[in-house]
């Protein structure tokens, strides 16, 4: 009768096994209570949050007794209770419990506040979730909330300065521009970038993703942590997942739309036409240039000293951002489902550079039957990039602007588009922004479908599976202009085409269970995964007779492209993993892992490793015999260790393989060629990461100030290590070898403190800190103990090398400039000959490292570090009434930077280019310098060679974003209006930094997976900006 | 259940396929499946060519820098430690691309070709096929290893059964004596008729006869010289200048040119043109000419009356009339550091154009060159040589005179060896450093060096230290990967 209507439904399915076994207790009672059928209490309610919100699924229980029911999805329960007086504990997961005592039946309101969510606060791990009071590794966690302030382009930008040890280098300000992460510093000297896992999915990279669609991202830094992901997370895991529809809320469309206008924060100068004839006239003067010398005409000309062009003028531009994101979301009993779109627009600061991206996201869970539920994620990733050519040693815009004589007119004929034409190799940098028309289209198509299946109340299967296509073109034009200069004298398009498919198979089988003080979880499962990267490259065609932008196709070339090239790459992988954790009454906590993966990188003999892990934690606090517990909230101390794989080296490097190597020309014409270019070697394996992480959690003032730190110390063994063979071997590519090791070690700190809950005025203050101490042990492989990297003009600028950081710079040091010829004569070698006999006062003094009395490319020294010693943020917002304020600041100490730029800007380059306004400081004999040396063209003494006055101290402290936004309130909206908010944010305003050039934050090197980075051509500078946005709810 | 025995019927899926899934081959050829056809044979054959196009290889950088070690010309800008090389200042051959890009490249013509020598024979093709690719091959090895050992001495000589061959440099006898074997090789496999940019017999018997002339062997060299210009395959192309022209590239006179492709490579010409040639006079592209190596004031006056080879090699600044981007005047080049530019290869350039890769071939060995080598021959076997720079040897005007008429001078009964010096700086200058590799051999380099005045701050006085400067120092790259196997050259540290 009455018992088929009681309020038994299927439970929502985040209700823990112990609340569902709370259930059938209840539910026996019940039958009792209508077997004894005494006077009852017939209660209704409404379960509401602190903003009058309908809680569903909150517990309501009779205080000692197991009695009770759970608000349904409008928040309404009801009770029927025998007796005169109960005490209703009521509480629900992510508010304070509370108690109400009712003495008469009849409706009750009970409001719930929301708890402070540090303890229940829940974290999101591989293959699953966990309460942040148990986790063991180290893992940052950062909410939605701080990667979508509405004004970044990538999820990767905001995620700069959020996580201690986790280092976002930013390759360049360019619209568009890539984003280089490294977790807890370089753990190899192959490729750094962590692994990234999308909505489960493991994903190349996520620049493409909007920040709007992140609900949070986990960072999984040691090794226990990021063991579940084996081969793949030596260098760490990002985990982003995206935001979801919740079930039983009503639909919420959200708006919100960001304006603003960028400009650069800082441009260097170059001479004025009158100064450089100066300084070239002083260089060829030193130089004792004869007088009858016809390159004194130029200088003697009046017509040359007319400074007509700042050039730099000429090339930027205030640059405009935009960004719009819509988002739908919501869900029924059954179902949820969320729909977003974005789109964000950026004309850069330098002409003619600009970014477009549209986004697309779709999910949605459905509970098909009782306990399965199926659900996918779509996502659609559409974007055009246009570049302006900012790395070339002489193609840069930048450099370009900086190295051009500024009497040169920007046009001769600005009606018929005739440049002027610049003094040497650099072109008329207009000219280059208007001929080279660089495009990038890419699309991605990326989706996941899932089914999952829970039974015995403690076990869930699932199965899921995503694949992820992509797709870039790229298309270079490059139109003749008339003076333009080198480079600009033909016109040329070029094309090429890639795809990427991946697609990943993961099934799981996880199982949950709390018997009493117990509570073990454990996780098996396996995944495979392969994907292919096809590319094809049309070839260049030349000779275009009419270079309109209409017309710039092959099929309008006067000479076709006689070589088109191809390739494909291929990879698979495959895994099982398991995880077993364990906790014994919120004290003591035990975790462990295995992965055993298997690798198509390497041969069939060296294919498989296993990578397993243990953690454990004991959270302090929670001891009776915990003395401190009126302060202390929370103090878990944490330990871990774990190995981890890295197979991040290209494919096929046990094969020896014989390919396209360019056209000789026979009889002619092209003739296809090949040749062995690269030597096997079929004995390489996994590299091997081991980390051991020591940390602590620490919750102060009722968990108002919130500490984490973290030690750990993290070594690669058997690194890949591509072996430098002399070139008498006749192969470009030398093989890989698992020879090497590198160790980092470091420390992470984080601490928020925050306003007591409840406050009108509400503020929370968050610092981090890291440091990591890098050294490439040894390479381990005989006859070579460094590499050398990154040319910059023909000159290999920074080193790998045994004993030392990896990737710092490595030039000759400069002691000081010469300020007299005694001090040339005195400085001398052990057998007494004058070390510098070329040199003469004003020129630069260098460092004889290896004591052998001259100066050469041997008395190189290391110079710096160009990864920072220490990277820091901290992060102020606050609230009142309506109002918000956040604040970010983020820096870095101790990092190098290679200025390319000084190589005009303080020597001379040669008398085709210009020189920058630090030149006029140079060394004279009325006015002797110590840094900057005298000016000359022959350069006898080598002043110019890359030498520590070419390094710079990186460091740098910048206004990430300063916003304020106003919320307002429900009488100034309406009712149909449930949020709107305003906001201005002050973006890179500030930039305290000692670096002289662009700007101080300077990406990877050209290749962005480089180990080496702050090699300055003249890079893409951040802009700063000025934002307004306003964000809407519905 | 069911749900179960999803699970295993998964699981046993992966496992159960995971070999062949986790092979994946490369999509392009390994060495396994690769050596099998004709086809093949001959695209490995074209992958030994490639190198040669490379920016420091045949036309490029360091072979037009060569001269700057000579008297004819000097680097006019950039690679100051090249520069140091090249003004005998230098204790080591560092941070110098120029140097170890071309030792690199030819290393990649020798590993190749050497790769098509041991793998073709066992192809089976059409025999004449095969043969000649094995006597392009073993041609190739024979030209990149001379390009070496007239450099740096004994190089490592590539074995692809010894992968220890690469990490120890032969003696400069031996490596000579591979010269040698590979050329004879050579001779037996190519005919006299071949397709552009491939050497024929022309090639390999002239090549024979300059690897004798710089081992002193000079019956040998005679007998090679002589082989190619009886073979009546041969003449020199009736105009000097012409030869440098894309009509007619690929004269008979050239026995071996590096093919050309537009738009692509070489740039040699754009290596010699000044960047600025009217100076402001007439239109033109500025920046076009990299200036990279110019001539000097010395090498212009050293023409005799009447050569028609210099006004074809060389262009005074405010005395000489070039065409150039279809405008003839008197050339300014005003930021040379010379007055003289070398204009030898600027014919392609006399019309606009739009492109610093014209098309022109560039001969890596010339007839000329191999009736000098002849005339040559004949005077040491005479009683002349550089030792008898004044005995007249009438044996020898034959060749000789052959190379000293097509420019336009009087013929001499019986030349002498300075008259033979004369020819061979005149008539091969610019192109790739005879000169300089020449008075080497001769032993007359610290002679004529050191007795050189300084010419302007760009070609200063030099001293030429026959012990030491007879070779570079080798790439000093190569020694430290090495590990110390491959050792520096004597006087070097």
């Amino acid at each position: 009768m009455n018992l088929l209507r009681l309020p038994f439904r299927p439970a929502p399915v985040w209700l823990s096994p112990t609340i569902r076994g709370l259930f059938t207790v209840w539910l026996t009672c019940i039958v009792c209570i209508f077997a004894n059928a005494q006077t009852n209490l017939n209660i209704t309610g409404k379960v509401m949050d602190d903003k009058g919100n309908p809680v569903p699924g909150a517990s309501v229980v009779v205080r000692g007794t197991k009695t009770g029911t759970s608000s349904d999805s409008s928040g309404n329960f009801k009770l029927t209770l025998p007796g005169e007086k109960a005490v209703l504990v009521i509480s629900s997961v992510g508010f304070n419990g509370t108690e109400i005592t009712v003495t008469q039946s009849g409706p009750v309101d009970i409001t719930l506040v929301k708890k402070d969510n540090t303890n229940e606060e829940v974290v999101v791990i591989g293959y699953g979730t966990q309460k942040k009071v148990d986790v063991t590794g180290a893992i940052a966690s950062v909410s939605g909330d701080k990667i979508n302030q509405g004004i970044n382009q990538s999820v990767a930008n905001s995620l700069q300065g959020q996580a201690p040890g986790v280092t976002v280098i930013q390759n360049s300000g360019e619209p568009g521009g890539s984003t280089n992460i490294v977790i807890r510093g370089t753990g190899t000297i192959n490729n750094n970038s962590p692994l990234y896992v999308v909505d489960g999915i493991i994903a190349p990279d996520i620049n493409g993703l909007n920040p709007a669609d992140v609900e949070n991202i986990s960072v999984l830094k040691d090794a226990a942590s990021a063991a579940i992901y084996g081969s793949r997370g030596g260098n760490g895991v990002v985990i982003v997942t995206t935001k979801k529809g919740k079930r039983n809320q009503k639909t919420n469309v959200s708006f919100n739309t960001s304006q603003g206008i960028q400009s650069a924060w800082r441009m260097p100068e170059a001479l004025n036409a009158a100064d450089r004839n100066m300084i070239h006239k002083e260089a060829l003067t030193n130089d004792g240039t004869p007088t009858t010398d016809p390159i004194w005409d130029y200088y003697n000309n009046p017509d040359h000293a007319v400074t007509r062009t700042d050039w730099f003028n000429e090339i930027l531009q205030p640059g405009y951002i935009s960004n719009q994101d819509l988002a739908i979301r919501g869900g029924s009993g059954q179902s949820n489902y969320s729909f977003s779109l974005g789109f964000l627009n950026n004309d850069g600061i330098l002409k003619g550079s600009n970014f477009q991206r549209y986004n697309i996201r779709f999910n949605s869970q459905h509970e098909l039957i009782k306990n399965l539920t199926f659900g996918e994620n779509f996502s659609v990733v559409l974007s055009d990039t246009k570049t302006a050519e900012t790395r070339g040693d002489y193609d840069g815009v930048l450099s370009s602007a900086m190295f051009n004589f500024r009497d040169i007119p920007v046009y001769v004929d600005q009606a018929n588009k005739i440049y002027g034409a610049p003094s040497g190799d650099f072109p008329n940098p207009v000219a280059s922004l208007d001929s080279r028309d660089y495009k990038t289209k890419r699309a991605s198509l990326i989706g996941n479908i899932y089914l999952e299946y829970k039974f015995l109340k403690m076990f869930t299967v699932k199965t899921d599976f995503g694949y992820d296509w992509q797709f870039s073109k790229s298309k270079n034009f490059v139109a003749i202009a008339d003076g333009g200069g080198r480079g600009l004298t033909q016109n040329s398009l070029s094309e090429n085409y890639a795809t990427n498919n991946v697609w990943v198979w993961n099934n799981t089988i996880s199982f949950d269970k709390t018997i009493d003080r117990h509570h073990v979880t454990a996780l098996a499962g396996m995944s495979a995964e392969s994907g292919i990267y096809e590319y094809t490259g049309a070839g260049t065609a030349l000779n275009f007779s009419n270079q309109d932008p209409a017309l710039r196709y092959y099929d309008n070339a006067g000479t076709f492209p006689n070589h088109a090239n191809g390739s494909a790459d291929d990879y698979s992988l495959q895994g099982y993993f398991g995880r077993v954790t364990y906790e014994f009454d919120n004290r003591y906590l035990l975790a462990g892992n295995i992965r055993r993966d298997g690798s198509s990188k390497f041969a069939p003999d060296h294919r498989w490793g296993t990578f397993p892990s243990i953690s454990g934690g004991w959270r302090l606090s929670n001891e009776s015999f915990f003395p401190l517990k009126e302060s202390v909230s929370e103090l878990k101390i944490r330990a871990s260790w774990g190995q981890l794989g890295n197979d991040k080296i290209p494919n096929y490097q046990y094969f020896s393989t014989i390919s396209s190597v360019g056209s000789p020309t026979l009889n002619g014409v092209p003739y296809t060629a090949v040749a062995q270019n690269s030597m096997a070697n079929t004995n390489i394996h996994w590299e091997v990461t081991t980390q051991t992480d020591i940390g602590i959690d620490l919750g102060l003032l009722k968990n108002r100030l919130l500490v984490t730190a973290d030690y750990f110390d993290r070594r690669t063994t058997d690194v890949l290590v591509q072996v430098p063979l002399v070139a008498s071997y006749g192969v470009g590519i030398a093989p890989f070898q698992n020879a090497g090791i590198v160790s980092n070690k470091g420390f992470e700190l984080g601490a928020t403190y925050r306003s007591a809950p409840k406050s009108k005025f509400t503020y929370q203050v968050t610092a981090n800190v890291s440091s990591v101490t890098n050294k490439l042990e040894t390479l381990g492989v005989e006859g070579s103990n460094e590499i050398f990297v990154s040319n910059y003009k023909n000159t290999l600028v920074g080193r790998i090398a045994e004993g030392e950081a990896i990737g710092h710079f490595y030039v000759l040091k400069a002691l000081g400039i010469f300020q007299t010829q005694e001090e040339i004569d005195a400085y001398k070698d052990k057998n007494g000959n004058v070390i510098q006999p070329s040199a003469v006062p004003g020129d630069v003094k260098f460092l004889d490292a290896n004591e052998d009395g001259v100066i050469s490319a041997k008395d190189r020294v290391n110079a710096g570090n160009s990864f920072p010693k220490l990277s820091y943020s901290f992060n102020i917002s606050a609230g009142y009434s309506g109002f918000d304020f956040n604040m970010f600041w983020t820096g870095t100490q101790g990092n190098k930077i290679f200025n390319g730029m000084k190589l005009g800007e303080i020597f001379m380059q040669g008398t085709s280019y210009n020189n920058g306004t630090d030149i006029l400081d140079r060394w004279t004999p009325t006015s002797k310098s110590t840094t900057i040396p005298r000016v000359t063209v022959k350069d006898l003494n080598s002043n110019k060679t890359f030498n520590t006055l070419y390094i710079e101290d990186g460091s740098f402290l910048r206004m990430k974003y300063l916003t304020v936004g106003y919320t307002f309130g429900e009488d100034l909206i309406g009712k149909k209006i449930t949020k709107l908010r305003a906001f201005i944010t002050l973006q890179n305003m500030i930039t305290i930094t000692k670096y002289s050039g662009f700007d101080p934050e300077i990406g990877a090197d050209v290749n962005s997976y480089s180990n080496i980075y702050g090699v300055d051509r003249g890079a893409y500078p951040q802009a700063k900006a000025f934002i307004f946005g306003i964000n809407f709810n519905f | 259940m069911k749900k179960y025995s999803i699970i295993i019927l998964a699981l046993s899926m992966l496992s159960s396929c995971s070999k062949s899934f986790l092979d994946k081959e490369p999509h392009t050829f390994t060495s396994a499946v690769f050596w099998q056809t004709a086809d093949q044979a001959e695209s490995a054959l074209a992958g030994a060519y490639t190198p040669l196009q490379g920016e420091e290889a045949l036309g490029g950088e360091e072979w037009a820098s060569m001269e700057s070690f000579s008297d004819i010309g000097y680097e006019n800008d950039n690679y100051p430690d090249f520069i140091a090389m090249s003004e005998f200042r230098a204790n080591q051959n560092t941070e110098n691309d120029l140097s170890l890009n071309s030792y690199t490249e030819y290393f990649q013509v020798i590993k190749r070709a050497s790769d098509v020598v041991a793998n073709v024979p066992n192809i089976t093709m059409d025999e004449a096929q095969k043969k000649r690719i094995l006597g392009e091959a073993n041609f190739l090895l024979g030209w990149a290893y001379f390009t070496e050992v007239i450099r740096y001495g004994g190089v490592p000589l590539y074995d692809p059964a010894n992968p220890e061959s690469p990490l120890t440099r032969a003696t400069e006898a031996d490596t000579w004596a591979n010269i040698e074997r590979v050329l004879l090789e050579a001779t037996t496999q190519l005919s006299w008729d071949h397709e552009k940019g491939r050497p024929g017999l022309g090639a390999a018997w002239g090549l024979l006869a300059k690897a004798y002339a710089y081992q002193q062997k000079w019956t040998e060299s005679k007998n090679a010289a002589e082989t190619v210009i009886n073979s009546g395959k041969h003449s020199l192309y009736p105009v000097f200048r012409d030869l440098f022209t894309i009509e007619h590239d690929n004269a008979s006179e050239n026995l071996w040119v590096l093919g050309a492709r537009e738009g692509e490579y070489p740039i040699t010409g754009t290596l010699y043109l000044p960047n600025d040639v009217w100076g402001g006079a007439h239109d033109e592209p500025l920046g076009n000419g990299w200036r990279l190596v110019s001539a000097t004031q010395n090498f212009y006056d050293s023409y005799e009356e009447g050569d028609e080879r210099k006004a074809a090699t060389v262009a005074k600044r405010n005395v000489d009339v070039v065409t150039y981007f279809g405008v003839t005047d008197v050339l300014k080049a005003p930021n040379n550091q010379s007055p003289v530019v070398c204009v030898k290869f600027q014919r392609p350039f006399e019309q606009e154009y739009n492109n610093l890769a014209p098309g022109l071939s560039i001969a890596a060995l010339r007839y000329s060159d191999i009736l000098l080598l002849d005339a040559e021959a004949i005077m040491n076997l005479s009683g002349g040589g550089p030792q008898n720079r004044t005995v007249p040897v009438a044996a020898a005007a034959v060749p000789f005179n052959l190379v000293r008429e097509r420019a336009g001078l009087d013929p001499i009964a019986a030349p002498t060896f300075d008259d033979l010096m004369y020819e061979r700086k005149h008539e091969l200058a610019f192109e790739g450093g005879d000169r300089h590799f020449d008075l080497v051999r001769w032993g007359l380099a610290a002679e004529v060096y050191n007795n050189l005045p300084a010419e302007g701050t760009y070609k200063p006085k030099r001293t030429f230290d026959p012990a030491k400067h007879r070779l570079l120092p080798y790439p000093q790259s190569q020694i430290d990967i090495s590990n110390g196997t491959i050792k520096q050259n004597p006087g070097y540290q």
